[in-house]
């Protein structure tokens, strides 16, 4: 029983949700913009993917930036699970520190990045486009070969970007929660 | 244990760095595919220009068969075929515009699609446009086209929504032969 006295679990469920984000975020996006029936953008750290006019694509610099992100995330929850049996080891804090700022980061780089990018939107291209809700925007003519055209935007963050913010707050409260037991 | 330390340290560099060069490498030779894939410059080729199939997949609207006119109504219903040539299914759920007399500019009345239109992609399907005649129009037909049994109009200010998009344009079509009694 001191053994189970001793695990971190804010740590091990901090650890298997991170994995858990991992893999759900491969299959659903954490936010995702619509714009009627002819552009879809899902977007998450692990998994970015466009759809314009029926055909799907990908950035290869953001994909590349998935796969860090994936792999970070992955490492981060299986070094955080090690640590939470083991959190009085003399290198367990060196295991938390590694693996504990991983999804906050993850959560954090991604808020910032949408942000950046609807406000680099709104600088060049004069389209507001909103991080939740619904919005209609006018396209520049230069854009649209002297039509006017304006869409209906909706975009909202989905029910995967709160188990990453659940796995961000597990791994931060194992790291307050080490201050405990060591 | 600094060992350990060393070992995430180096492994975090790797996780980044792999990544992120192998995409570079890869790309080297064409390095604005890295931000603006080829799929874009497609997409943009098919839209406005021309693709594989020699077609745009903007196309502008056939009128087709007859010009049928309800004195009733006082309406006239103009029906054009469009074909659908994008690649996903796309609902047009309105269409409107004014309708002027071609030869004197002046305002006859507005035009709307009589239902929503849902077309599959590829698909080729009629829309049928209801102009009605106003008091003005009337008086106008009397005056200045006596005895004329069809007139030339121009359809101005076209809005269509379809598929999420408010298009408004700016181009005017000219049908001639449009019963006016």
């Amino acid at each position: 029983m001191a053994v189970f006295q001793r695990v971190n679990w804010f740590g091990f469920a901090g650890g298997i949700t991170t994995i858990i984000v991992v893999f759900v975020s491969m299959l659903y996006p954490w936010w995702q913009l619509t714009v009627g029936e002819l552009f879809k953008t899902n977007a998450s750290p692990v998994n970015t993917n466009f759809g314009l006019l029926g055909t799907a694509f990908t950035i290869p610099f953001i994909w590349a930036l998935n796969v860090v992100s994936l792999l970070m995330l992955v490492s981060s929850g299986i070094v955080m699970m090690i640590y939470s049996i083991i959190p009085t080891k003399t290198y367990s804090k060196n295991l938390l520190n590694f693996s504990y700022t991983k999804p906050l980061f993850s959560v954090v780089f991604f808020v910032v990045g949408l942000f950046a990018v609807t406000l680099i939107l709104q600088a060049v291209l004069s389209i507001n486009v909103p991080l939740v809700g619904s919005a209609t925007v006018t396209l520049p003519e230069s854009l649209t070969q002297g039509l006017n055209v304006s869409l209906l935007l909706s975009a909202g963050f989905q029910w995967p970007f709160w188990v990453g913010v659940t796995a961000a707050a597990l791994c931060v409260a194992a790291k307050l929660y080490h201050k405990r037991i060591s | 244990m600094d060992k350990v330390r060393l070992s995430l340290s180096i492994l975090t560099i790797v996780i980044i760095a792999v990544p992120i060069l192998g995409i570079v490498i890869t790309y080297r030779n064409n390095p604005q595919d890295l931000f603006i894939p080829p799929e874009i410059n497609e997409i943009t080729t098919n839209l406005f220009g021309s693709n594989g199939s020699g077609e745009s997949w903007l196309q502008t609207p056939t009128l087709v068969g007859p010009i049928e006119y309800d004195h009733a109504t006082r309406s006239a219903t103009f029906t054009f075929e469009f074909k659908n040539s994008f690649p996903v299914g796309v609902t047009i759920n309105s269409l409107s515009g004014y309708v002027e007399c071609a030869a004197h500019g002046v305002p006859l009345g507005t035009a709307t699609l009589k239902e929503p239109v849902m077309m599959g992609s590829g698909e080729t399907k009629t829309l049928s446009i209801v102009a009605t005649w106003t008091d003005v129009a009337l008086s106008h037909f009397q005056s200045l086209h006596p005895g004329e049994n069809t007139i030339s109009i121009d359809f101005v200010d076209i809005a269509v929504n379809a598929g999420g998009l408010n298009i408004q344009s700016n181009e005017t079509i000219r049908i001639d032969d449009v019963p006016i009694a």
